[in-house]
């Protein structure tokens, strides 16, 4: 046997040996931020813009919800915190994923992964697209 | 031109296997979820009954102890007894407040072993799961209420193997009451 022909047999061995190892080492984190899936979620917008126009619609102040249409506000949007770690566990399974965390969890534990957040918005999005706000 | 082709193969393979598991790095981690812990571990069960009899026990003594105070304080209450037996009266009062000051005090001491106890027994996962981290030469241990979701079925989860080790480590554990 040559050396060259050696040396192909030395490289694809270890190459084998590092996709082994791709595949075997480690577990497939995945980050979801709740903070930032509820920013990037239209149907929070919606409900947020729903709020501001019904309070504005009794009392003429609209530039910030009072603390009775906040509240009105938390509650309408309780479905949709209900829905999240649901949402989040089915993306999870469809990627196969480990572990789902928060970006402040896996700086904790210098922990690296795909965030979802995006992901989850949008997800939620379509499961929440019905939801209304609720007027005190 | 051949030869340079198949060096310059070699080299590409041997460069990806290099940089493959460094750009894929994805950590090692292990996820212990002992939420059930008060049914699964042998030594919060004891602990739990202990604490369960020991309150009662305080309790029961208590009342018997204060039950016929309080027959005699409502003796005296009646009508045609004011005025005669103040000095009765009070001092039973006082009697039934110095007992419930010292069944409190009683039951607070339960309170402050069992505190003690959960910290023993919380001590004890903290160094199985440093164990296991180091025997499966993990990242990091995660708890489950560091996560949003994991997958219990996953060769990560460790709980079993927590309940197993704590169970053969502290099987029982008893209050120790000052």
């Amino acid at each position: 046997m040559n050396i060259q022909r050696k040396m192909i047999l030395t490289a694809a061995f270890s190459l084998a040996c590092s996709l082994v190892s791709v595949c075997h080492a480690g577990n497939l984190v995945l980050i979801a931020d709740a903070a930032k899936i509820e920013a990037l979620s239209k149907v929070v917008a919606r409900l947020k813009v729903e709020a501001l126009a019904a309070q504005l619609k009794k009392s003429n102040v609209g530039e910030k919800l009072n603390s009775e249409y906040a509240e009105a506000l938390e509650s309408s949007l309780s479905d949709l915190r209900v829905a999240l770690p649901q949402v989040i566990e089915s993306i999870a399974k469809i990627r196969g994923a480990d572990v789902v965390i928060e970006p402040e969890i896996a700086r904790k534990f210098a922990l690296v992964g795909e965030n979802i957040s995006a992901e989850v918005a949008r997800a939620l999005d379509v499961r929440s697209a019905k939801l209304k706000f609720l007027a005190p | 031109m051949k030869g340079f082709d198949t060096m310059r193969s070699i080299w590409f393979m041997l460069l990806i296997s290099v940089c493959l598991p460094v750009l894929a790095a994805q950590k090692s981690i292990l996820i212990s979820d002992t939420r059930d812990a008060f049914t699964r571990v042998s030594a919060l069960k004891s602990l739990l009954a202990e604490v369960d009899s020991r309150i009662q026990a305080i309790q029961k003594s208590y009342e018997l102890q204060v039950a016929p105070l309080s027959t005699e304080l409502e003796q005296l209450r009646k009508p045609g007894q004011t005025g005669q037996n103040q000095q009765r009266k009070a001092a039973l009062l006082l009697k039934i407040a110095a007992l419930q000051k010292d069944a409190s005090v009683q039951q607070q001491a339960v309170g402050a072993a069992n505190e003690k106890a959960l910290a023993q027994i919380d001590i004890a996962v903290v160094a199985i799961e440093a164990e296991l981290k180091k025997e499966r030469a993990a990242d990091a241990v995660l708890r489950v209420q560091d996560t949003l979701y994991f997958n219990a079925a996953c060769a990560c989860n460790i709980t079993e193997e927590i309940y197993k080790r704590l169970n053969a480590r502290l099987p029982k554990l008893a209050l120790s009451i000052k």
